[in-house]
């Protein structure tokens, strides 16, 4: 765009101050808006915006400076591809998968922040797309969200919130960009004009805003009343807790997700039993203890957003010890693990490590849940007779506190229920106060929005738990409250679903919550999760609000097998305990009408055995029908829930006599496995054979090496699914252990070497390259136009360079032949003829071109020493001079 | 080197006199071949200079190396050779002085016209800036149509008049500075300058043979070679992308601003006819951009008025840096 001139340094200033700053902080709003709307694996907006301010200013800076687009960007991206590459070659041992998504997070947005910095640097108009751009997004964000609802307000204020601000934004850049274009020197008195204009600029601006919020307050309310936003009180205090904006069909499997959790309570008739997945969960208390069912967790709302009154995700709450992987994308048997979650999960007293199967039926096979502070998950096979009802099943690892229990949350007046309690309360007395815990933490899980509706609910803490000294007895001060009888011997409070609007019965917003706590004293559990969340908060109690799934223990014959249906759907809070960590708490009152209705606990799959060795491989031959055998090269595969890469390929025999031999679509025979074929085997641990156990100290190749063949295989999966063949680099190295600083440094250091190696090969490169152009051009149009790029990039590289006011025959007549007695001005003579005459080259000039090519670089280069030579070759920046962009003459 | 329909012979010939002109003006050959160029595009040039550079020996030397036209054969000159006259500009000079006036013949009784210096060849007009304003315009209209009208007479001039008009740069008072409209019609104001150390030795060391034009240069083309040239230099082919390079100049001169008054269209036509006439002179049947950089400031720099003397010498250069190197960064192919 302002590639017309010489851009001086002073001038530079001046554009990344008036026109990449302001980009900048637009873009830090608009990363903000994205980080809240969703949960990216790479918490930390700091980083991101960095990311992308260091990448638009580069590329700002370089376009300006007319470097070529084409060659840089191909460059940028190659680098990129590279790194993403090598992440699985680097030493040691640290997450190959986690790295590589964050990698390419980072990287896509440095990219995108590259091309804003390209556009801005030569598109006149490109903050005028960047606009639109911008707009789309926020509409696409919004609309989940926001029009949804259909409210004239919202869409009002759609216009006033993003709308309006990026309007303005395109205004000024065009505006400082136009100003900038015509300004040929920088000076005191022309920045200060400038930096006038830009006071004056805001002064509009803000007066424009004011008048405009100023003009919409009034008509806003209305508008609310109709529609049914009912803020009653103008502060902007209003509490609510709305999970049905995060709850929706998932669309990409038609199957449930949590997101339907609210469609689900709406029908409770039809939706209420439909079973969305079922759980083995065996007790980890020891064999004789009372039963330990866990409520299932799948994410935590941490955050409350003042100006749409509810809950929302936040991916930058500190301690993010949410795991949340999707489920379907893992290999089979891959066991994809983030152990930093415990770490984060901030607490390991009475804590231990419990494995739990989950069989997904009608649960999105994207959405992951799992008891308390998962950190693990596998997706295992399931028994072939149950795959038509759980087509997916994983094995996740959890991190649970021995005080967690669904009999530690439940709230009932059963005695033998409020003994087990009692025993835990007990040992969380031990927590006096809060007092150790760091001050960024508390605050964060301690913050209520101000208003008086949070007034009064604090007020109505504050005489609740006024004999409470312990946060355990705050907790269960609320929960007593709630459970309270009033002076008929009734119960004060009651479940209910048949609160709020008709038409909108899920979102307990800041009316609702009045309501709830204050006259009807009916409502559901996200009632009760929230006013519970903003009195233990006003009391400064850390908790945070669950959303997930409640866990009944029917009593069933099949011990630790526990079942989902839809209406199981709920919401309760976690307490924080320094040193115990985030326990779960549930004060919602139990449901005299629907808990009892009798729900079928359906036949639990059987426990598939566990693999011992699963190997995905080509087969060397055609199978054995006679024998039933089958050899397959393997390098790679699974032993023991450990991957394994064997140090070269190695020929397995299977006996496939008792294997099941599927494909994608269903059974089929042995004799369908051909030489060359892609092929999958199980192998499971099975007491009738025998197998290698993992032994410490011998490593999982080894063993696989030393097992006896043929290895009888249980199931042969010929053309392996699409998602076991996608993932298959990922699973080269053996997957997260410890992760070591040394490791990332030293393997920055390489890859940077290498990069950096490759850097200064790009002059050479080059070279070689349009050596080869100018040898390799068949008609004398195109040679003559390649020895000429060849000659002048050679002389260029060699420091030899051409002025901007010399044309090339003045160069080669003044510069080159002078020094270097190469004939190169008879041959720009050619070329010009070649460029501008209308005349094809004759048999003079081909012979002039035939004679100048061979003879053109031992001259030019035995003038060099050979050092000499070699640091010419590693200029880049002379390259850079040479291939820059030349500059547009432009008619306004 | 080249295949064209221009009679190779006639490279040979500007070569060749290129050469003569290079006896008696040492070490100036581009300027010499600016003289050629303009010759041979059917223009005039504008010499300005000091006193004492050469000027009348560049004209002289240029009328006696070309053979035929007006003049009178003469043996003791090596024969016939086109006519070449001076006329010294004063302040007191009369157009008639000029162009010549109708005397009364006492045998026919009547008045008949006699022809004034202006009809020749090779025209030499000293110090045109002395000159009245009535004088300048005459001579004016005449290097523009060719033809000098008086009463109800026109007379028609020779097809080969070339006029050098030279202007002293230092001494300004009492002259008459061509206006911006007259200086149009000068295709070229180029300046000689002075020569170089060595060259300055060599014509002190050689002045006795210089002196002697008549001795030191013969007649190397004829009076029909000009004619024939001049109009072969309109066949020279212009590349498209050189056409427009010339147009975004003449628009560059007009963009630019500290240039307050741009060339015309006709400073367009004129660059176009001198870049064409330029190639022929060197040697070429097409325009390559090397020509326009040598061109432009000889052919447009006078045309131009600019806002102050700092721009003087920088505007014009920028514009033509800028199309320059659109030009040089051009792509065969892209055309």
């Amino acid at each position: 765009m302002r590639a017309r001139r010489k851009i001086t340094f002073p001038l530079l200033l001046l554009h990344l101050l008036f026109l990449a700053a302001p980009t900048l902080l637009v873009m830090y709003v608009v990363i903000r808006q994205i980080n809240q709307s969703y949960t990216f694996i790479e918490p930390g907006d700091f980083w991101q915006v960095a990311s992308f301010g260091i990448g638009m200013v580069v590329a700002y800076i370089m376009y300006l400076y007319r470097a070529r687009f084409f060659i840089t960007f191909g460059v940028l991206l190659f680098i990129e591809w590279t790194i993403y590459k090598s992440i699985a070659f680097l030493p040691g041992e640290f997450d190959v998968f986690f790295t590589s998504i964050r990698f390419w997070y980072f990287s896509s947005v440095f990219t995108t922040s590259w091309l804003i910095g390209f556009g801005l640097a030569r598109w006149r108009y490109f903050p005028v797309m960047l606009a639109a751009l911008l707009l789309t997004l926020t509409m696409a964000l919004r609309a989940d969200t926001q029009f949804a609802h259909n409210s004239m307000t919202e869409f009002m204020e759609y216009g006033y919130r993003t709308l309006l601000p990026i309007l303005a934004y395109v205004l000024y850049m065009v505006f400082m960009a136009e100003s900038l274009r015509d300004l040929l020197e920088v000076s005191a008195g022309k920045v200060l004009r400038l930096s006038g204009r830009l006071v004056l600029f805001l002064v509009v601006m803000l007066s424009v805003f004011i008048g405009v919020s100023e003009y919409l307050e009034p008509p806003t309310k209305p508008f609310e009343a109709i529609f049914g936003g009912g803020a009653p009180d103008s502060s902007g205090g209003e509490g609510g807790v709305d999970t049905s904006s995060m709850m929706k069909k998932n669309p990409n499997d038609g199957k449930h997700s949590m997101k339907d959790y609210a469609q689900m309570k709406n029908n409770l008739g039809s939706g209420g039993n439909k079973l969305l997945f079922c759980a083995y969960l065996p007790n980890f208390l020891g064999p004789d203890s009372i039963p330990n069912p866990l409520y299932f967790t799948s994410y935590y709302l941490t955050y409350y957003d003042t100006a749409h009154e509810r809950f929302e995700r936040d991916s930058m709450m500190p301690s993010n010890d949410l795991f949340c992987p999707e489920p379907v994308s893992i290999p089979l048997f891959k066991t994809f693990t983030d152990t930093s979650v415990i770490r984060k999960g901030r607490g390991d007293k009475m804590r231990r490590t419990v494995s739990c199967d989950i069989y997904y039926k009608e649960l999105s096979t994207r959405d992951f849940v799992s008891p308390s502070t998962a950190f693990s998950c596998q997706p295992i096979t399931v028994e072939e007779e149950f795959r038509k009802e759980f087509p997916f099943a994983v094995k996740t690892k959890s991190y649970i506190s021995e005080l967690n229990s669904a009999y530690f949350v439940y709230n009932s007046d059963n005695p033998s229920i409020k003994a087990f309690q009692e025993i835990r309360f007990k040992e969380l007395r031990k927590v006096k106060n809060y007092d150790k815990l760091d001050k960024e933490f508390l605050d964060y899980y301690t913050t209520n929005p101000k208003g008086p509706l949070f007034d009064s609910i604090a007020a109505l803490a504050k005489e609740i738990g006024a004999d409470a000294k312990t946060p355990i007895d705050k907790v269960l001060a609320v929960r007593d409250y709630f459970l309270s009888k009033d002076e008929f011997g009734e119960p004060k409070f009651v479940y209910s679903l048949q609160v709020g609007k008709a038409d909108d019965p899920n979102i307990a917003n800041a009316r609702m919550l009045r309501t709830f706590l204050f006259k009807e004293r009916k409502g559901y559990c996200t009632y009760y999760a929230g006013s519970t969340l903003f009195m233990l908060r006003s009391m400064g109690v850390p908790v945070r609000f669950v959303c997930g799934f409640l866990t009944e223990d029917r009593a069933s014959k099949n011990k630790g097998w526990y079942w989902f249906y839809s209406n199981q759907g709920h919401a309760w809070v976690q307490v924080y305990f320094p040193g115990y960590g985030w326990l779960d708490f549930d004060t919602t009152v139990s449901n005299t009408d629907q808990r009892d209705a009798p729900r079928p606990d359906g036949t639990p799959p059987l426990q598939p055995p566990r693999a011992w060795l699963v190997v995905n491989g080509v087969a060397a031959e055609d199978a054995d029908t006679v024998k039933k055998q089958i050899k397959i090269k393997v390098t790679k595969g699974i032993f023991y829930d450990k991957d394994f890469l064997l140090p070269k390929e190695m020929e397995f025999a299977f006996d496939a006599a008792q294997a099941k031999v599927v494909d994608e679509k269903g059974p089929r025979s042995l004799k369908e496995a051909h030489k060359g074929d892609s092929i999958l085997v199980i192998a499971y641990d099975d007491a009738s054979k025998r197998v290698p156990r993992p032994t410490p100290g011998v490593t999982p190749e080894q063993q696989v090496m030393r097992a006896d063949q043929p290895v009888i295989a249980d199931e042969i999966h010929l053309e392996p699914i699409a998602e076991l063949k996608k993932p298959e680099t990922q699973k080269k190295k053996p997957l997260p252990t410890s992760f070591s600083w040394w490791t990332l440094l030293w393997g920055g250091l390489g890859l940077l070497a290498f990069l950096l190696l490759l850097f200064f090969l790009i002059p050479t490169i080059c070279y070689l390259w349009y050596r080869s152009k100018a040898r390799n051009s068949k008609t004398p149009k195109e040679k003559a136009y390649w020895i000429y790029r060849y000659s002048m990039f050679t002389f260029n590289q060699l420091g030899i360079l051409r002025d901007e006011t010399e044309t090339p025959l003045e160069y080669a007549r003044e510069k080159i032949d002078k020094t270097f007695q190469c004939n190169f001005e008879a041959f720009m003579r050619v070329y010009l003829k070649v460029k501008y005459a209308n005349l094809p080259p004759d048999n003079y000039d081909e012979e002039v071109m035939a004679v100048y090519l061979p003879a053109f670089a031992k001259p030019v280069f035995a003038k060099y020493k050979f050092h000499k030579l070699l640091a010419k070759f590693l200029n880049v920046s002379l390259t850079h001079r040479f291939l820059k962009r030349p500059r547009e003459e432009k008619n306004q | 080197m080249e295949v064209n329909s221009i009679a190779p012979a006639h490279y040979q010939k500007i070569q060749s006199l290129n050469d003569n002109i290079g006896k008696i003006i040492k070490g100036k050959r581009l300027e010499v071949s600016f003289v050629i160029t303009a010759l041979l595009a059917k223009g005039h040039i504008l010499l300005e200079d000091n006193p004492g550079m050469g000027k009348t020996q560049m004209a002289k030397a240029l009328a006696h190396s070309i053979a035929g036209g007006l003049g009178e054969a003469n043996p003791a000159d090596g024969g016939r050779h086109v006519t070449f006259k001076r006329i010294q500009f004063t302040p007191d000079l009369l157009p008639m002085d000029l162009i010549g006036s109708h005397i009364f013949d006492e045998s026919k009784k009547d008045f008949v016209f006699r022809k004034g210096p202006l009809f020749t060849n090779v025209l030499l007009a000293d110090e045109i800036n002395r000159a009245s304003p009535k004088v300048q315009s005459a001579l004016l209209e005449c290097m523009a149509e060719n033809q000098i009208s008086i009463g109800d007479h026109t007379h028609q001039l020779d097809r080969f008049f070339f006029t050098i008009a030279t202007q002293n740069p230092i001494e300004m008072e009492g002259t008459y500075p061509l206006p911006a409209a007259q200086l149009d019609r000068f295709f070229m104001k180029i300046s000689f300058g002075y020569v170089t150390e060595e060259d300055e030795m060599n014509i002190l060391e050689n002045y006795v043979s210089i002196n002697k034009i008549n001795e030191t240069i013969g007649q190397v083309l004829s009076y029909q070679d000009v004619i024939g040239m001049q109009n072969e230099s309109e066949s020279v082919y212009v590349h498209p992308e050189i056409i427009r390079g010339v147009k975004n100049v003449i628009w560059g001169t007009r963009r630019h601003p500290e240039i307050q008054l741009g060339a015309s269209t006709r400073a367009g036509i004129i660059f176009l006819k001198c870049l064409r006439a330029f190639a022929l002179v060197n040697q070429r049947n097409y325009v390559v951009e090397d020509d326009i950089k040598n061109l432009a400031h000889v052919v447009l720099h006078h045309r131009l008025i600019f806002k102050n003397r700092e721009a003087s010498r920088i505007a014009l250069g920028q514009v033509l840096e800028r199309e320059m190197d659109r030009l040089v960064k051009l792509k065969i192919g892209a055309q």
